[in-house]
């Protein structure tokens, strides 16, 4: 029965009539005359059971191998030996591809049952479903991969990882799909839930290894020159501007985290094309500031919310008040502002929360130079009627008589919507004279009584402590503030615990310099004795 | 002013279901039939079966119920009612589809909303198990270590893979 198999060259050839139908029983193939061909099928057909019901036996290979061994023995010249290894490797491809062909077919028939949506209502469930879902979905089957490719799954494109593993040609395919459907965009590296509560902790992350990528780098091979890097590079965004910047057009929200590679050029040509961005969020960047709020200026005049934390805290001081009065000029629909860990002076700070009629909320936090004196006199403007959040966290500079003197405004009735206050700060607050003389526990700010009449404000003045109790003063608070806030999280990236607290914590920051405001105090809380509001403040 | 005007909605299988008018316009398929004067006789719905349109109706009431309360708290417990109702224990699989069908038919649109959003909670959970066509074997999109980031790669992994 083995030889019979090898030597059936009276039949047109088995990988020849494999091409033409994937299944055998259907119809006899059209060309051959009908009664040969039929009965040469059916030929076929036979042997190909037989065959089959050999590839049964465990031994099958071995017996295989034998037999086709056995029969190059038998043949006579090298040539035909050679012919017949060749006719053995179609043979075996072309049934392997048939078979192949049919489980695809019985796939796509199981998947069909079994989900029973049509296209039009997949592509709402895929759009529905986060990017990295939607790839898995994606790479499923093949009704799954057409309706993935749907410029409706695209929308809301989020590429950010933990760890790099996402490349400029997965967000060049994934732009290029959603077109003129494109709303959102979230690019970067962005560091796990493991960020620790309660602290001011920057976004900022640098990458370790350009090469640290999961096991599974698809893009292995090509790290070498000229070749596709495996991370995001200064081009990345370029997709936005293809095609006549058709996804850029409507982007509505842009968000990029620790792309090491992007570079102010970059970034601007990127903002060049999106005049529709709304909220535009920018987190350790090599991008200085003047040139990013310039271009912001001349291009997103529909902007609501700016983000930007630099990559270099502190040490950005190109801010120059020109780019402050230009942007706010050209931006009137700002309603949240903030500015992490750049060099900010008060004047140029000033024309911006004065200069932005809508402005709601305000994030200076980890900021150098600003003292507080921009918050001076806001009574009569916009900010003073419209602000609700203001945050101030680890402001180095930040002094603890210009917190005073803005809390008894509030006293005064300022700042009516004001919701939250964050003045917390590791080194505690600047004293009045040289900053370096740190307050940690002010005694001119009158906490209490804004706790007392302003209950619907949520302040947070987290200081460290040089000891002493709080808990009588906790529960004086506890039945004052009211609990419930509505803390804008997303907007600061750090996860703080909600809880309300005025109180000195636990850290022992001993700053040798200015340590000298805290001998004179019995307890670590603040009496408030007077109620006046002209009163002068005179630090202890 | 509150019509409560009744209106027959028939299924396929021919069960007949009243319910009042302002339950049966969360349809927007059905409020166009009643404007355009269909509505004498019942409704028919012939893609629609009696088990499904049961539940639909269910849900309409609930919602036509709590947005007459127009109260604030009635919005957490009205999401709960929500989950609750679409539970993969309390629908099958089979009928979650039904139910988007029967939503997308009539035009219901937070019915589909949800429906669908629990379908991509469910892929998103490795709880749909679809056959792969190119790995030959019942694949949940649990297998993540043979599934791709991005399919760029997808084609020439499918070679990678099958070969």
């Amino acid at each position: 029965m083995d030889t019979v198999l090898f030597h059936s060259a009276t039949a047109p050839s088995p990988s020849s009539m494999a091409n033409k139908r994937p299944c055998p029983s259907s119809s006899p193939p059209p060309p051959p005359p009908a009664s040969s061909s039929s009965s040469s099928f059916n030929q076929i057909d036979h042997l190909f059971d037989a065959f089959l019901s050999l590839a049964d036996s465990s031994s099958r290979s071995h017996s295989i191998d034998l037999s086709f061994d056995r029969l190059l023995d038998s043949t006579a010249s090298d040539r035909e030996q050679a012919l017949l290894i060749d006719r053995a490797l179609r043979l075996g491809s072309s049934i392997t591809e048939a078979a192949r062909r049919s489980a695809r077919k019985r796939a796509t028939k199981h998947n069909s049952v079994a989900w029973a949506l049509p296209p039009d209502l997949t592509i709402k469930v895929f759009s529905m479903l986060d990017s990295q879902s939607l790839c898995y979905a994606a790479a499923t089957c093949s009704l799954f991969n057409k309706c993935a490719m749907d410029p409706l799954c695209y929308t809301n494109i989020d590429l950010t990882t933990v760890v790099p593993k996402v490349n400029n040609a997965v967000v060049s395919t994934m732009i290029q799909r959603a077109g003129r459907s494109l709303q959102s965009l979230k690019l970067g590296i962005v560091p796990g839930p493991t960020i620790s509560p309660g602290s001011s902790q920057p976004l900022v992350y640098t990458i370790r290894s350009s090469v640290d990528v999961s096991n599974f780098s698809w893009n292995d091979k090509k790290t070498r020159q000229g070749k596709e890097s495996p991370i995001l590079t200064r081009t990345c965004l370029s997709p936005l501007s293809a095609d006549g910047s058709a996804a850029g057009i409507l982007l509505r929200r842009l968000h990029l985290y620790n792309i090491e590679r992007m570079d102010s050029a970059s970034l601007c040509m990127a903002l060049s094309v999106c005049p529709s961005l709304i909220d535009l969020e920018i987190v350790g960047l090599h991008v200085e500031l003047r040139q990013f709020l310039t271009s912001v200026g001349l291009n997103c005049h529909l902007i609501e919310r700016l983000f930007f934390e630099s990559s270099k805290t502190g040490r950005d001081d190109s801010l120059k008040s020109p780019t402050c009065v230009d942007l706010v000029n050209n931006c009137p629909h700002l309603t949240s502002l903030s500015l992490r860990g750049f060099k900010l002076h008060d004047c140029k700070v000033r024309t911006l929360v004065k200069g932005f009629r809508k402005l709601r909320y305000v994030d200076f936090s980890t900021s150098y130079s600003i003292t507080g004196n921009f918050l001076r006199n806001l009574g009569s403007t916009s900010m003073g009627t419209l602000l609700e959040f203001l945050i101030l966290r680890d402001c180095m500079h930040l002094k603890e008589t210009e917190v005073a003197r803005f809390f008894t405004a509030v006293l005064a009735g300022d700042f009516k919507c004001l919701r939250h206050v964050d003045i917390s700060n590791k080194e505690g607050l600047a004293s009045e004279g040289d900053w370096y003389n740190r307050s940690y526990c002010s005694s001119v700010i009158p906490f209490k009584q804004v706790v007392e009449e302003r209950p619907d404000i949520c302040l947070l003045a987290d200081f460290p402590s040089e000891g002493g109790s709080f808990s009588e003063m906790e529960q004086i608070i506890d039945s004052d503030l009211n609990s419930e806030i509505g803390l804008p999280l997303h907007h600061n990236g750090h996860a703080s615990d909600s809880s309300v607290f005025i109180s000195s914590s636990e850290s022992s920051y001993n700053s040798d310099q200015g340590s000298g405001n805290e001998d004179s105090r019995d307890s670590s809380y603040v009496i408030y004795e007077e109620s006046s509001d002209e009163l002068d403040y005179f630090p202890i | 002013m509150a019509s409560s005007r009744k209106i027959t909605l028939r299924s396929s299988d021919g069960e007949s279901f009243e319910v009042e008018e302002a339950v049966a316009v969360e349809s927007q398929t059905i409020k166009h039939m009643i404007e355009d004067d269909c509505a004498d006789n019942a409704i028919p719905l012939p893609n629609v079966t009696s088990k499904i349109l049961a539940k639909v109706i269910e849900y309409c009431k609930k919602h036509v119920d709590a947005s007459k309360a127009e109260d604030r708290v009635n919005d957490e417990d009205l999401k709960a009612w929500d989950a609750a109702f679409i539970k993969v224990d309390q629908v099958d699989q089979a009928t979650l589809f039904d139910l988007i069908l029967a939503a997308n038919y009539l035009n219901i649109k937070s019915l589909l909303d949800l429906t669908c959003q629990t379908v991509a909670d469910m892929i998103k959970g490795n709880l749909f198990p679809v056959r792969n066509e190119w790995l030959n074997f019942t694949f949940s999109i649990a297998n993540r270590e043979l599934v791709l980031v991005c399919l760029t790669e997808w084609v020439a992994h499918r070679r990678l893979f099958c070969s």
